[in-house]
């Protein structure tokens, strides 16, 4: 690819060659013709010199023949024969216009006097054909040959006072005028005749190679006219003038210039011309280069900054102080550098750190424990992974908004920090999840300082008028103990975590082992997300049977989970899980609709049976429930007094403040609320009587073993009567024996449930039950307890 | 001597003999039949003739605006020509003619000796002066000659009877050179002969030139002359 600077200069140059070139082409051409023109009009004046020449000497000739002819003293000479005297003025008068011969002639043309030997002259009478011209005219001149010498001749008669004979003067046409001639003109002067035998005869004052490459070239010397033509000579061309001398005697004069003589001022012009196109061009090329340099050196400047950029180097600058618009792309350039390094260092920032509470995030962590692990003086230094875990923290978000769990969770982060020494690092690895890495930390160091982080993160804190408590779990993974690498180290500080809270304790170490545990859970977590959809859930109804009548009007919604290839889930396993991976409430919401409908199924089946529905502390927390239970009461035609919902002791206890406002919303949609597992918690007497509920479960762990405990019949007997005395419906889960149920009847307990009077049966099972149980009591009024 | 005598003696007789007959009548034309004049015909007799000199007398060439008059003069043997000069520029006559070469230099009015051409040929005239002027002088050995007029007449009277060699003669003969003389016999009257002789053109030359022309014109009006 060529450069934009390439480009640039090559435009130029092109820019400057398509006007050059054509200059160059066209004053060559110009200078060239113009060269040969003048050198044909050289030729033309030349040969009208020549003309001039002949005619000047032709002039000197008549004057001198005529001078002679009207002697009286050469007429008489001639006239008496007197030879000596002929001759005598022949030299004299020849002499004085340096004439080349001159000769008499008698009446019959035969030559009496001559100065030179005209014996070379072939023929008798050399000059027969200019006689009568001559006669008639007084004088003639011509220009003729004899053979193959050219002269140039005037001829008179001589009369006293009639003819008596001739006279005549002349020039040979030879070398030596051809020299006078090129002296004149400085031009190539050539004589040409032909010989009878054709051949070209010269008299020229070209080099003798080249009088006979212009001898062969030439051919016979016609009568041609005057012409123009160039003649190519032993390698050079001759411009070249033909001019036809005499009357058609086949003398010719040739004028010639060779053609490189005629361009040589022209070729060092031309030359000139070059040097200085070429000068220019060059001259054209620095120029572009500068000019290209000029627009492109700050364009590189930016493309090498940006470059830089690109590279991660934000700390040069363009400094340009140019003030055109290059400066200004450069200062933009400059403000657009810091601007992203500004935000680089954000994001690298916002990449590594968590926004809200400004502590290292998860990368950050992976980063450190990649750089710890792979540092070879660390190998079998120990270190500490502690993941943290804010309990209820879902909760809290939910019912008390976001902005309180945002600032407790900063509080939280900001109180792990100060417990921690300088080298170590508390990151937030998102939502309430926190971790603590604690380089070159043993098993006991860690512990002291987990302690100590769970000491000061479940102090109480105020946020506005709120006081929380909040309550975390820890588990803690050590290195090289428990894993080397960072992915298991991370994993079994999540499982030590996760048996942390399931143990409701505070800190665990990670106890091999714990992996298949975890990897069963984390999938059932999974599988469950989908199990609604996939119609893996099913629900069982626990008949709740009175225990004045014996009547079953009541029934508890289970929930079963057919996992496709684990089987039937204990709710006791998956629940927790739900609960703990978020997806409780979508399955209470599809419980709620499932049961509902049964409800009303049954309703349209002439059984009025109630439901009872258990919802999770998290339920508690969706504020949205209350609308979802009135919307389906509304869409099932279902009485609201027809619906139970049952809620945990433990649930209402752990934020009762939300709780309670939960449940006196859910109490204003008419249906009837229910602590179920009641005995297991803590909750105070002062706690249950604000809470809207209108029945109490007794904890099946007192019921089962009442038959046979007394204290656990002492409990149940006096949770009937406090319930009893709270205005409650009281209800006993984990009848499994009459005896059980005849003491409960005894304690005046309002309803029983458990495997004495049915196991959970899916909803048409339950429907045949009901059949056949309230026929059997049709038909057995009245009788206190069953068998 | 007596032979000589008897010689002498006979032609008187013959001519008594042909006492009666005796003239030559001749036309003579250029080749396009046109009368020429200034042909000269001159009759040689075979024999001598006792007044073959009787005629050798003197003659004029008279020179007169700038021309020679008459442009042929026809003299016999031994005749002196004068040279008079009407005009009133000086003449330098001459002639290079084997017949008879002369000059005579630069004069006016007559010159002081007569030439006389003591042998038979032409004479060709010029003026040294005057290259136009052409003048010819024809010497016979015989005074029977005669020279055609305007009309290309001639006639020589009183020939006596006999045998003659005729010549003839034109300045402008084409032909000139050639013999063109024939035996006639004169035995009484004779019918006219008519000769045809091919002439080259006169020459041009009695014009004033140019600068004559323009010479007088000034002469006529002298500057002053007002």
């Amino acid at each position: 690819m060529r450069s934009f600077r390439t480009r640039l200069i090559l435009l130029l140059l092109a820019l400057v060659g398509v006007i050059q070139f054509p200059t160059f082409v066209a004053v060559y051409f110009a200078t060239r013709g113009n060269a040969l023109d003048q050198a044909d009009q050289r030729l033309d004046v030349g040969a009208r010199v020549f003309q001039r020449l002949l005619a000047s000497r032709e002039a000197q000739l008549r004057d001198a023949v005529r001078v002679i002819a009207a002697d009286f003293g050469f007429r008489e000479a001639v006239a008496t024969g007197d030879e000596a005297t002929v001759q005598s003025v022949l030299f004299n008068h020849g002499a004085r216009i340096n004439a080349g011969f001159a000769v008499t002639l008698d009446l019959k043309g035969q030559i009496n006097t001559s100065t030179i030997d005209l014996h070379a002259m072939p023929g008798q009478s050399p000059f027969s054909s200019l006689f009568a011209r001559a006669d008639r005219e007084g004088v003639v001149s011509t220009v003729d040959r004899s053979g193959a010498e050219p002269y140039q001749i005037v001829l008179a008669p001589v009369r006293a006072p009639q003819r008596i004979g001739w006279v005549g003067m002349g020039f040979g046409m030879d070398q030596a005028l051809a020299a006078e001639f090129k002296a004149l003109t400085g031009l190539e002067v050539t004589f040409a005749t032909t010989d009878a035998t054709d051949r070209v005869h010269l008299y020229s004052t070209l080099a003798s190679p080249l009088q006979e490459a212009l001898a062969s070239t030439l051919g016979p010397v016609g009568s041609a006219s005057a012409r123009s033509t160039t003649l190519h000579l032993l390698g050079d061309d001759y411009l070249t003038h033909v001019v036809p001398l005499g009357d058609s005697t086949g003398v010719e004069a040739i004028l010639q210039t060779p053609e490189a003589e005629v361009l040589k001022p022209y070729a060092i012009l031309n030359r000139q011309l070059l040097v200085i196109s070429t000068l220019s061009f060059l001259a054209s090329l620095v120029g572009a280069w500068l000019l290209a340099r000029g627009v492109t050196r700050p364009v590189q400047e930016l493309a090498d900054a940006a470059n830089r950029v690109e590279r991660g180097d934000y700390l040069g600058t363009l400094a340009n102080t140019r003030r055109d618009e290059f400066g200004q792309l450069a200062r933009a350039f400059d403000g657009m550098q810091r601007g992203i390094a500004e935000r680089e260092q954000r994001i690298s920032h916002l990449a590594y750190h968590d926004a809200l509470t400004g502590l290292p995030n998860r990368i950050s962590i992976d980063r450190l424990l990649a750089q710890l692990l792979a540092d070879p003086s660390a190998r079998n230094v120990p270190f500490a992974v502690l993941m943290i875990d804010i309990n209820r923290f879902k909760e809290i978000n939910d019912t008390l908004g976001h902005p309180i769990g945002d600032r407790l969770l900063v509080n939280i982060g900001q109180r792990m920090r100060a417990m921690v020494r300088d080298q170590d690092v508390v990151a937030r690895l998102g939502g309430d999840e926190f971790l603590v890495l604690l380089p070159d930390a043993d098993k006991s160091l860690a512990g002291e300082l987990a302690g100590a982080i769970v000491a000061a993160v479940t102090e109480p804190v105020q946020l506005d008028s709120m006081k929380l408590y909040p309550e975390i779990s820890l588990g803690i993974a050590l290195y090289p103990t428990h894993a080397d690498t960072a992915e298991d180290l991370l994993r079994r500080a999540d499982i030590a975590m996760y048996d942390s809270k399931q143990a409701q304790v505070a800190i665990s170490f990670y106890s091999s082992g714990r992996d298949a545990l975890h990897l069963r859970r984390l999938s059932l977590i999974n599988d469950l997300r989908r199990a609604t959809e996939n119609n893996q859930l099913s629900v069982c109804y626990q008949p709740k049977m009175t225990l004045d009548d014996e009547r079953i009007a009541h029934v508890e919604a289970l929930v079963r989970w057919q996992h496709p290839v684990e089987g039937p889930i204990s709710p006791d396993e998956f629940i927790p899980l739900a609960e703990h991976a978020g997806s409780i409430r979508q399955i209470t919401r599809w419980m709620l609709r499932t049961v509902i409908r049964q409800c009303r199924a049954w309703r349209d089946l002439g059984h009025d049976i109630g439901v009872s529905i258990n919802i999770s502390a998290m339920d508690l927390a969706s504020g949205d429930l209350p609308a979802n239970v009135r919307a389906l009461l509304d869409e099932f035609a279902i009485a609201a007094d027809r619906v139970v919902l049952e809620v945990t002791e433990s649930a209402v206890m752990r934020d009762s403040a939300i709780a309670l406002d939960m449940l006196g919303r859910l109490k204003e949609c008419g249906v009837r609320l229910a602590i179920d597992d009641f005995g297991t918690g803590y909750s105070s007497l002062s706690h249950l009587k604000r809470m809207p509920v209108d029945e109490l479960k007794i904890d099946k762990s007192f019921v089962i073993g009442m038959a046979d405990d007394s204290n656990d019949a002492t409990i149940v007997r006096a949770t009937i009567e406090l319930g009893h005395s709270m205005g409650l419906l009281v209800v006993a889960e984990g009848v499994e024996n009459s005896r059980s149920l005849r003491m409960l009847a005894d304690y005046r307990c309002d309803m029983a449930q458990g495997y004495l009077i049915s196991r959970p049966l899916p909803a048409a099972e339950l429907t045949a039950m009901l059949v056949s149980h309230n026929a059997m009591l049709a038909f057995r009024p009245r009788t206190p307890v069953a068998p | 001597m007596n032979t000589i005598r008897l010689m002498l003696v006979l032609p008187l007789v013959l001519v008594a003999i042909a006492a009666r007959a005796g003239s030559f009548e001749a036309a003579v034309v250029d080749g396009d039949g046109a009368a020429l004049a200034d042909a000269v015909v001159w009759l040689v007799p075979t024999r001598a003739m006792p007044a073959a000199t009787g005629k050798a007398t003197s003659a004029s060439m008279d020179q007169r605006g700038l021309q020679f008059v008459p442009h042929v003069l026809v003299v016999q043997r031994g005749s002196a020509v004068s040279f008079p000069n009407s005009d009133q520029v000086r003449h330098h006559v001459y002639s290079f003619s084997p017949a008879r070469k002369f000059e005579l230099r630069l004069y006016k009015s007559i010159p002081a000796e007569p030439v006389v051409f003591d042998k038979t040929g032409i004479a060709t005239l010029g003026c040294n002066i005057h290259d136009w002027m052409l003048g010819y002088v024809v010497v016979v050995d015989t005074p029977l000659f005669a020279k055609t007029d305007e009309t290309g007449h001639l006639k020589i009277s009183d020939v006596p009877a006999g045998e003659y060699r005729l010549e003839l003669w034109h300045p402008r003969d084409l032909d000139a050179g050639t013999d063109r003389s024939e035996m006639i016999r004169i035995d009484g009257p004779a019918p006219t002969r008519t000769f045809m002789i091919r002439t080259r053109p006169p020459s041009p030359t009695t014009a004033p030139t140019e600068l004559e022309q323009k010479f007088r014109a000034y002469r006529k009006t002298p500057p002053g002359d007002a």
